[in-house]
């Protein structure tokens, strides 16, 4: 499953970290950002976290997702705007010729120890 | 309570492994494509006659992906090139290749005697668009059968992707499909995205793709080698 391998990945991320710093504290809160256009669904990220962190330091840590919406910037007209539905065209000018600003991230922020 | 930042992106991991295999790729001048489709679009099909048609002037190589079973190995063997076989289910049943898996069969391969190497990803339109393997470029193949609205429904593959084949084209007169559609939808999605309408089992359109190839081929290692006719 997809969010397995996001799982396994934040878990090894923040072991490392933790092993860096020399904490042997519990996890208790992980700050993630993740895009919406990564296709990574919170719900079932949610599950693979609690599946693969058991017996680890980050047993009891709560996933703390802040949703990224999609946005995106003209290079044509220069507009910047949002994107609801997934067609990349400019909702001002109908220009295909976009960038996306947000909406593609896979972040760990930062994470909470005690 | 103790706040400790991170500020990284957890796909870091798979990003650094997809960059050392890029290199090694690179060092032997070996041209990669990642193939990704939906389960049955026809990619072995495709590569199959890929080889059959170029073998005589290109050393191939294939890395195969698939939850399970090695048929489609099996299928390429034949050609007698290196083929490599990964079944995820050994990785726990992914549902994409990662760039460790890609790196790891990359050690069966004598790499200095490839010049195109495919990787034919495992049947999913989702995940695979995300995890870079060291490819040079990412080709998506849709069936004709698919119907127009697939670019939209699956943005991010086709965002990402460097080439769109579209196969089965051999059965349009029996579908209902408005082909016109289907390339606009694409362009909404990806205007950069360059097409080419084929048949695996026709062959028709697929001197398009092989002339795409051997350009490709062309640029990666700067050798001359003439167009298919």
């Amino acid at each position: 499953m997809h969010e397995m391998a996001v799982a396994e990945n934040i878990i090894k991320v923040i072991e490392e970290k933790l092993a860096e710093s020399g904490q042997k504290m519990e996890v208790k809160k992980i700050n993630l950002k993740i895009g919406k256009l990564t296709c990574v669904e919170p719900a079932a990220l949610r599950l693979s976290f609690e599946a693969l962190s058991k017996e680890t330091s980050l047993e009891k840590a709560s996933l703390f997702i802040d949703s990224i919406p999609v946005t995106g910037k003209c290079n044509d007209c220069d507009k910047n705007f949002g994107l609801k539905e997934l067609e990349f065209a400019c909702p001002f000018c109908g220009s295909f010729r976009i960038e996306i600003k947000t909406g593609r991230e896979l972040f760990i922020e930062s994470f909470e120890i005690e | 309570m103790k706040k400790i930042p991170v500020l990284t992106d957890f796909l870091e991991a798979n990003e650094q492994i997809a960059q050392e295999n890029r290199r090694i790729f690179d060092k032997h001048k070996i041209l990669v494509l990642n193939l990704m489709s939906s389960p049955g679009a026809g990619k072995t099909l495709i590569l199959e006659k890929t080889i059959e048609k170029l073998r005589k002037d290109f050393n191939f190589a294939v890395i195969e992906g698939d939850v399970a079973t090695s048929n489609d190995a099996k299928r390429l063997a034949k050609y007698n090139i290196p083929v490599v076989q990964i079944t995820t289910e050994s990785f726990g049943g992914a549902c994409h290749l990662d760039a460790n898996m890609v790196k790891k069969a990359m050690e069966k391969i004598d790499l200095s005697r490839v010049q195109i190497l495919f990787i034919e990803n495992i049947g999913n339109l989702i995940c695979p668009a995300e995890f870079d393997l060291g490819e040079d470029k990412k080709v998506i193949v849709l069936s004709l059968t698919e119907g127009e609205d697939k670019p939209s429904k699956y943005p991010v593959v086709f965002r990402n992707s460097d080439l769109l084949l579209l196969n089965k084209i051999d059965l349009l007169s029996f579908l209902d499909i408005d082909l016109g559609l289907l390339l606009q939808n694409t362009k909404k999605i990806n205007p950069q995205l360059f097409s080419i309408e084929l048949s695996a089992k026709t062959e028709e359109g697929f001197k398009d793709w092989l002339n795409w190839l051997i350009k490709r081929y062309k640029s990666k290692s700067k050798k001359k080698v003439p167009p298919i006719g």
